[in-house]
């Protein structure tokens, strides 16, 4: 049954009108990473590819988590949809399971086509024989993941999800890396910079080092963030598992 | 197969339903009342959607909420007006089957049926976002019914039919209950209900307000009077006869001198005597009607008291 609601929630995300605006932002991150590598002409390749994929793939990544966790569930319900999916025999977190799942791998898609958009606008063909490639990709598999569970969570928990999750995506994401003190463990991208092979030291105080989150001081090492962040995997998709199994989810009539 | 007992949902500061306690067999029921007074409530906590804030709801003796083994016997078709729109009719009702288990092949042949049932056959691969209102009703019924169920929960199914299928899809109701199955219909539009069962639950403002047969119904509101229209060309004779019987409590005779209006308590012994009476005194009767005996004036009596 995971199977087909997997299946079935995937040809739905993946609609050609959908399919078309995400190919639109592949060939936007392609573009600004071009432009980003020609601004940074004095840095290396390798340094300009770490800054691009922290400060633009990243953050596709989180974008395209965002919207299509909202679909697993808020949308549903927003549409009253949902009415037809949980008077079904189907267990509620078999439901969610494949639903997340679907949202995860479409997320994961994106994210994998913006990395290879933005590798190869700023080294080239260079890019597929980088020594990094593989953990790159890993990092963009464990942070959709995380980040899927996070926003179906909110999406689980708030009415009109998605504007707190953008709001988290490119506000929350990008200020707390960088505040002062130890305010930077309760970011995502914190643990997914220090995961990623290409580590951004804080160069100085400009846009860019905002946007990558380079101005706090990198403190968090590798096998610790992978260590984070697969407990967030866990726990986060575990407890939306719960929590749909547990709570109502019917749209309501204006008259009641 | 439904048993709801002291059944409580609250909304915040709003009262859905409040105390309800009563039991549906197999057959046609009809959930009565007006907009807002709790029908919908009380479906979907039938249905699982909701838990109640106190009381309890039994299905085949289950607590219905996300419970996938209640789920396999019931069939609901809700009173919203939305679906997956970019999908057809066809799909939306093969994935209906799917998500209840069946292989691929089954659920072709399941949906096929359903839609068949629906007399949507020739339609049915055209996209829901162009359906008209009735065509949508009638995918919601094919969708509800296309595993089968044991029990049947329709959210004013009637809603949007034109009167030809306002009869087939009653005729499918009337087919799903003499095969056994449970059908609950709820509606505010009394004469259609009338016209599919005479069992009844009549919900106003959150609370129950009877359930049982209508014509018992009927004969418990003993506040009003029963009144009876006899068409006959010699309404003052015949008045003065009935107004000897003690369970005649008025005679009202008609402006045109053609028609007597009767009020009585005991209706069944009133419609006992008149046969008698009529044929001893030599009164020719053309026309016989009780007006109030229908669901819109016990609804309204139910409701006034």
């Amino acid at each position: 049954m995971t199977r087909f609601v997997f299946s079935t929630t995937l040809r739905d995300l993946l609609r050609p009108q959908r399919l078309i605006a995400w190919l639109a932002v592949v060939g936007m991150v392609f573009v600004i990473s071009k432009v980003w590598a020609v601004l940074a002409a004095d840095l290396t390749g390798a340094d300009s590819f770490g800054r691009v994929y922290q400060a633009v793939v990243l953050r596709v990544v989180a974008l395209a988590s965002a919207v299509f966790a909202t679909m697993v569930l808020s949308q549903e319900v927003e549409q009253q949809t949902i009415v037809y999916l949980i008077t079904r025999p189907v267990p509620r977190r078999t439901l969610m399971f494949g639903r997340m799942l679907a949202a995860a791998v479409v997320s994961f898609g994106v994210g994998f086509l913006s990395l290879f958009a933005a590798g190869f606008a700023v080294l080239g063909l260079g890019f597929f024989s980088s020594p990094s490639l593989i953990v790159d990709v890993l990092v963009l598999a464990v942070g959709v993941m995380a980040y899927i569970g996070f926003f179906v969570f909110l999406s689980l928990t708030i009415s009109r999800s998605l504007i707190i999750s953008l709001l988290f995506a490119f506000g929350w994401e990008t200020f707390v890396p960088n505040m002062p003190g130890d305010m930077f463990y309760v970011s995502i991208l914190t643990y997914l910079r220090s995961a990623a092979p290409e580590a951004v030291m804080a160069a100085g105080p400009s846009l860019g080092d905002v946007i990558t989150g380079a101005l706090a001081p990198k403190s968090v090492s590798a096998g610790l963030s992978w260590v984070i962040l697969s407990l967030l995997v866990v726990g986060l998709w575990t407890l939306c598992l719960w929590w749909f199994s547990r709570f109502e989810y019917s749209p309501r009539e204006e008259g009641e | 197969m439904i048993v709801l007992d002291s059944v409580s949902r609250w909304y915040g500061q709003v009262i859905g339903v409040n105390d309800i306690t009563c039991e549906i067999g197999p057959g046609v029921t009809a959930l009565l009342g007006q907009n807002g007074a709790g029908k919908s409530t009380l479906m979907r906590l039938v249905t699982g959607q909701l838990r109640p804030t106190t009381g309890s709801v039994k299905v085949f003796g289950l607590d219905p909420f996300a419970n996938p083994e209640v789920y396999k016997r019931i069939g609901y078709c809700p009173d919203i007006d939305s679906f997956p729109e970019h999908l057809s009719g066809r799909e939306f009702v093969y994935r209906m089957s799917r998500l209840c288990g069946y292989q691929e092949s089954e659920a072709k042949k399941r949906s096929e049926e359903a839609i068949d049932v629906v007399g949507m056959s020739d339609r049915a691969d055209k996209s829901l976002k162009g359906y008209s209102k009735g065509m949508r009703q009638r995918i919601k019924l094919a969708q509800a019914i296309v595993h089968d169920p044991d029990i049947l929960l329709l959210d004013e199914p009637l809603n949007g039919l034109d009167p030809v299928g306002r009869r087939q899809f009653m005729d499918v109701l009337a087919g799903l209950a003499a095969k056994g199955k449970s059908v609950i219909v709820s509606s505010h539009v009394l004469f259609e209900v009338e016209k599919m069962t005479r069992s009844l639950i009549l919900v106003h403002r959150g609370r129950l307000l009877a359930s049982g047969d209508f014509g018992t119904i009927r004969a418990l509101i003993d506040r009003h009077p029963h009144r009876i229209r006899i068409e006959t060309d010699s309404p003052r004779l015949l008045a003065a006869h009935l107004m000897c019987l003690p369970f005649v409590l008025s005679a009202q005779i008609g402006l045109n001198e053609a028609s007597l209006e009767v009020q009585t308590r005991e209706p069944d012994k009133f419609y006992d005597e008149l046969p008698r009476l009529t044929l001893d005194e030599g009164i020719a009767i053309t026309g016989l009607e009780s007006p109030d005996n229908n669901l819109e004036s016990v609804f309204q009596y139910l409701v006034e008291r």
